[in-house]
């Protein structure tokens, strides 16, 4: 309960049978009138009961008065019902979805190619009969296929049947939740890990968690779309920073210091002020950034961000989604990679769904920071809870990359051998860093619009798809992004694709892009 | 207790009212004598029992209230307490701590926001979280759990405890490991692997998927279907992808979380109307309709009502045939959320729209959950072709999100299958029906021996109503003991004053189980006093006058 409402609640009921307890009864007095009874021996004592009675009165009276009438169905009652059916008719709602808009959605997606696979969606795909190498889905590591872990799924499936049949609350934790959990904490280096069922409802269910209304988040502009989601529910202050950008960042926290010093130089406050949440001894501020950044595919800057925190004392929470089980010579993310200890950062998010082959997501970091979600997190608490045969399939995908640091160098070797290929085709820009396994390549020069750029840039991929052997694709929005980068080709390479493949995959691309763009 | 009642019986065997008003199912197992659930209630509503009784929320008496708020209130006190105790370092605090290195931060959570978490729901947690180690069929394996300290620290002393499964959502049967659909989804991995780690409209579509979406347009009678991953993000997903900032919505008071965060991610204008009051409901569209923006007073571009099939912490059904009388006069659009009752309301299991024989035409977006009736996980949206059409186009769950895992897929596919009868045997309706028997007999057993017990009485969702916070504990506890598993709920899931018990019912179930259940339930019912119910059982105040008594005089 608030305290405010406590004081105002319990401070009369403590004080009534206090003053009721020392009411001068008449007892001396057999003789007295009703009056010198309810008086008692004393007025001023009987003046305090009357005050604090007509408190509790208006405390009362104030409490009701708060749900007073709806002026809305006031005015409507003003209405006849003639004028009331008159307007209805009047009323023209849109179609819950309007044709147009259907069919300029339908435009944009015919660009694309509509692939459908007709078995796994592993190094290679086929669709419409065809084989095509697949540089187009995000499995790194190439555990899709992969026996053992296939082994363990349909184990799973005789222990445990396919659904959990509940939320996490009430009998859906099965045993292997919480092997994995245990195992991605240990994997990770942290005190303790959360398992989500989906990896987009993770990070859109840890931020509104600890930031409500009120707090200040600073999100870089290249945030995927889940962050995006998740700030919109938590309802907080949201300041964007250029990509990467972190003198624009501590320009804008040095900003917010300076209005904190002049809150906190104003008089000294009072007593009811305590639960002011605008205060800035209580307003919590939070970073949000990713490790490697899904539409951009380059780190953030973390050491910056490390030095930043100490100085203006923020939160940082720091999705990993991409970068778990990529980046780092064990894969544990850029933490590793800039070597950083765990402990500085507050939240860390990653996903089962890409490196490890599995689906669901996880946060990680602290037990006091992440067991708060077990009964904050929405999608934790509200969701029935992940499949036990992706749970434990992700475990078992752990144990197979823990120790192989063989395996993350491959997929290090391999792209920065991608992204060298990539830069040499004229037209089109690599702007991502360069031992990523996601590269993004933007027209250099850009025609002006994002439609047209899409239309050039999807000409370019299904060239390839028709004359090729090899599957790319163009990276896609949704309509309600808050800051839509710039289209792109999205190129994810795959650890165990040769270097043969992976060059003759760029050199189909250069190929279209000289067909399409005209170059020499 | 049962002496007293007379089970008077129909000759076909159909549902007949004793002295006391509640139902009395004969209850036998060889299904295919018995006339369908659905026969009796037609049979039911020629005269005996009124409109009133099909759907209930008793209330207690007044002294309940008091002593719940006066347990809740002590509660607190003893709170306050300890707080104070820990603070002057008498106790020693098992609170999780923040970092010495974060000195001179914000707090991270005020300190009133896990007061309640700190000194009460710590104290009792071990009624949830409990882990399993099988399927979660119609018994289940928990693991035994021990705490040294009162609930802050939890041990596996590495025992499991065989109990009856009344708390997952089993409804048709389907958590299974062995059968059809476990076969099917083991040999789908072979085909499809383990998960695509694409999303569908990159690369993650696989013919498994398009499989299952014209499935689901068939079973629930759309034009078109588009399956997610989860069920909770259909809902956050999609509802912006319907409405916007433009527009209003009118939701149910008693709504899901999902539906919640679906429309504050939406930035519609919300009003709520009083759960199932479909006064209210006409009110508040009135305004919305009539009136426009309280602010800007600008007409709305759309109205979206959204209710849920079954309110699954009240057990009860929407009145969709009002709905949709309201919709068409208002001319609004409705989203029907079927999470709880696709496959287990409904003669054919379609859900509400089967159970009350209306048009699935009339509903523009039926939505669903895969994870309840089918074992499985995900959710789909079933709608006009155009509306599908563009929500695989627009929706974030196809964007971003990655694909349904084609084992999971497979399930859906395999157990609808069953449901619709497709597979060439009867399984499916007789899980069904099967399913809607366990549901009579056990809501009218309950009701008989004195329980409080909310909702319509063909949902298989039925709470047994508790309001004490000390009681909810000891419930789960002693039934645990009992080897019955149920879940228990209390503030904030429900209402501070109304904290119940809840038993999931399961085409699984036979009788013999949930015998055993309901004399467990009596059992615990009389050591914690909470056969609160005036109406039926022993404590029941019957009126001399009362229609169900003259009946019963009338019949005898």
């Amino acid at each position: 309960m608030p305290m405010r409402f406590s004081r105002t609640i319990f401070i009369p009921l403590i004080a009534f049978p206090i003053l009721i307890a020392t009411h001068g009864f008449q007892n001396k007095n057999p003789e007295a009138s009703l009056v010198e009874h309810i008086v008692g021996t004393s007025w001023l004592h009987f003046l305090f009961e009357v005050s604090l009675t007509v408190y509790i009165v208006f405390l009362g009276v104030h409490g009701m008065r708060r749900t007073s009438a709806n002026p809305v169905a006031e005015s409507l009652n003003q209405l006849t019902a003639k004028e009331k059916e008159t307007m209805l008719k009047e009323w023209k709602p849109e179609p819950l979805v309007s044709t147009a808009f259907v069919k300029s959605v339908q435009r944009i997606e015919s660009l694309r190619p509509k692939i459908v696979c007709e078995g796994k969606v592993g190094k290679y795909v086929v669709s419409g009969g065809k084989k095509y190498l697949n540089l187009a889905s995000y499995n790194f590591l190439n555990l899709i296929g992969n026996t053992t872990l296939e082994e363990t799924a349909k184990a799973a499936i005789r222990k445990y049947g396919v659904g959990s049949c509940g939320p996490r609350g009430f009998y859906g934790t099965v045993d292997v939740h919480l092997e994995l959990e245990e195992k991605l904490a240990r994997f990770m280096g942290c005190e303790e890990a959360i398992l989500y069922s989906y990896g987009t409802a993770t990070i859109s269910s840890a931020i509104p968690a600890y930031s409500k209304r009120g707090d200040l988040i600073f999100v870089d502009e290249g945030a995927n779309y889940a962050i995006q989601q998740g700030l919109t529910v938590s309802r907080s202050n949201i300041k964007y920073f250029r990509h990467n950008d972190m003198d624009h960042l501590e320009s804008l926290l040095e900003d917010l210091h300076r209005q904190n010093q002049i809150a906190l130089n104003k008089p000294k406050r009072k007593f009811f002020d305590r639960d002011d949440v605008d205060h800035p001894s209580r307003r919590r501020v939070f970073v949000v950034v990713e490790g490697l950044y899904a539409n951009y595919g380059d780190l953030c800057p973390l050491p910056q961000l490390i030095a930043l925190k100490r100085k203006y004392k923020f939160r940082i929470f720091l999705d990993e989604t991409f970068s778990v089980g990529t980046v780092g010579g064990t894969g544990r993310g850029v933490t590793e990679h800039f070597n950083i200890p765990q402990a500085s950062i507050d939240l860390v998010t990653g996903s089962l769904e890409h490196a490890l082959g599995s689906t669901g997501g996880f946060c990680c970091g602290s037990s006091f920071v992440v067991d708060h979600q077990r009964l904050s997190g929405v999608g934790y608490c509200f969701s029935a809870s992940l499949p036990p045969l992706l749970a434990a399939s992700a475990s078992k995908a752990l144990d197979l990359i823990d120790k192989n640091t063989a395996l993350f160098e491959q997929l290090k070797t391999k792209s920065e051998l991608m992204h060298k290929s990539l830069s040499r085709i004229n037209g089109l820009t690599v702007g991502s860093w360069n031992g990523s396994p996601i590269q993004h390549l933007r027209l250099q020069k850009s025609t002006g619009s994002h439609q047209s750029d899409s239309e050039l840039l999807n000409a370019i991929t299904n060239k390839v798809l028709e004359s090729g052997k090899t599957l790319f694709l163009t990276s896609k929005y949704a309509p309600d992004e808050t800051i839509a980068p710039l289209p792109s080709i999205r190129v994810l390479v795959n650890a165990d694709m040769s270097q043969e493949e992976l060059i003759s995959a760029a050199d189909e691309l250069d190929q279209a892009v000289r067909n399409v763009l005209g170059h020499a | 207790m049962t002496e007293q009642i007379d089970h008077k019986k129909r000759p076909n065997g159909a549902v007949t009212l004793d002295s006391n008003g509640a139902g009395d199912y004969n209850m036998t197992n060889d299904v295919k004598s018995l006339p369908t659930a659905f026969e009796a209630h037609e049979e039911e509503d020629t005269g005996v029992e009124s409109k009133d009784e099909e759907e209930e929320f008793e209330a207690a008496t007044s002294y309940v209230d008091v002593f719940t708020i006066g347990g809740y209130v002590t509660l607190q006190l003893f709170g306050y307490l300890r707080d104070f105790l820990r603070r002057w370092k008498v106790e020693k605090s098992l609170v999780a701590q923040e970092s010495e290195d974060n000195v001179g931060f914000a707090p991270l959570y005020s300190n009133w926001e896990d007061f309640y978490t700190r000194n009460v729901y710590i104290r009792i947690r071990d009624c949830w979280n409990r882990p399993i180690c099988s399927v979660p069929g119609a018994t289940i394996k928990l693991l035994e759990r021990s705490t040294p300290n009162y609930g802050w620290d939890f041990h596996m002393t590495g025992e499991t405890i065989e109990c009856i499964n009344m708390g997952s959502y089993n409804y048709l049967g389907f958590a299974e490991k062995f059968g059809t659909c476990a076969e099917d989804a083991v040999a789908a991995i072979d085909k499809y692997g383990v998960a695509g780690c694409s999303p569908r409209d990159d690369i993650g579509t696989q013919t498994v998927h398009l499989e299952l979406e014209a499935l689901v347009a068939r079973f629930v009678g759309c034009e078109a279907a588009v399956t997610f991953g989860m069920g909770f993000a259909t809902n956050s997903a999609n509802i912006p992808a319907l409405v916007d900032k433009h527009c209003a919505v009118l939701s149910d008071s008693l709504n899901h979380s999902s539906i919640v965060t679906g429309v504050r991610l939406s930035g519609a204008f919300v009003k709520t109307y009083k759960h199932n009051d479909m006064a209210d409901m006409e009110n508040k569209l009135k305004e919305l309709v009539l009136a426009g923006h309280p602010r800007t007073r600008r007409p709305f571009k759309k109205v979206l009502i959204i209710v849920e099939g079954v309110y699954s912490m009240e057990g009860s059904i929407c009145k969709l045939r009002e709905i949709i009388a309201l919709k068409k006069k208002y001319k609004a659009y409705l989203f029907l959320d079927e999470a709880h009752s696709i496959g287990a309301l409904g003669p054919h299991g379609r859900g509400v729209v089967d159970y009350f024989g209306l048009d699935p035409k009339d509903v523009d977006i039926m939505m669903g959950t895969f994870t309840k009736s089918f074992g499985s996980a995900g959710g789909y949206i079933a709608g006009s072709r155009d509306l599908i059409d563009y929500l695989k186009n627009a929706s974030g769950g196809m964007i971003y999100a990655s694909a349904m895992p084609a084992a999971v897929a497979q399930q859906i596919v395999t157990s609808m299958t069953i449901i619709m009868g497709e597979d060439g045997t009867d399984e499916g309706i007789r899980r069904i029906r099967q399913l809607a028997e366990n549901t009579r007999y056990f809501r009218s057993e309950l009701k008989k021996r004195g329980f409080i017990i909310y909702g319509h009485k063909d949902s298989p969702v039925v709470p047994l109503l508790l309001y004490y916070p000390t009681k909810i504990a000891t419930f789960g506890r002693f039934m645990l003991q009992r080897g019955i598993a149920v879940v228990v709920v209390g503030f904030p899931a429900t209402p501070v004053k109304l904290g119940r018990a809840r038993f999931c019912l399961s085409a699984a179930h036979t009788k013999e189980m949930l015998d055993k259940v309901l004399q467990a339930t009596d059992e615990v019912g009389d050591i914690l006093n909470i056969k609160y119910s005036r109406r039926y059982g022993p404590n029941a105040a019957v009126k001399k006058d009362s229609p169900s008594v003259v009946n019963a005089r009338k019949n005898s």
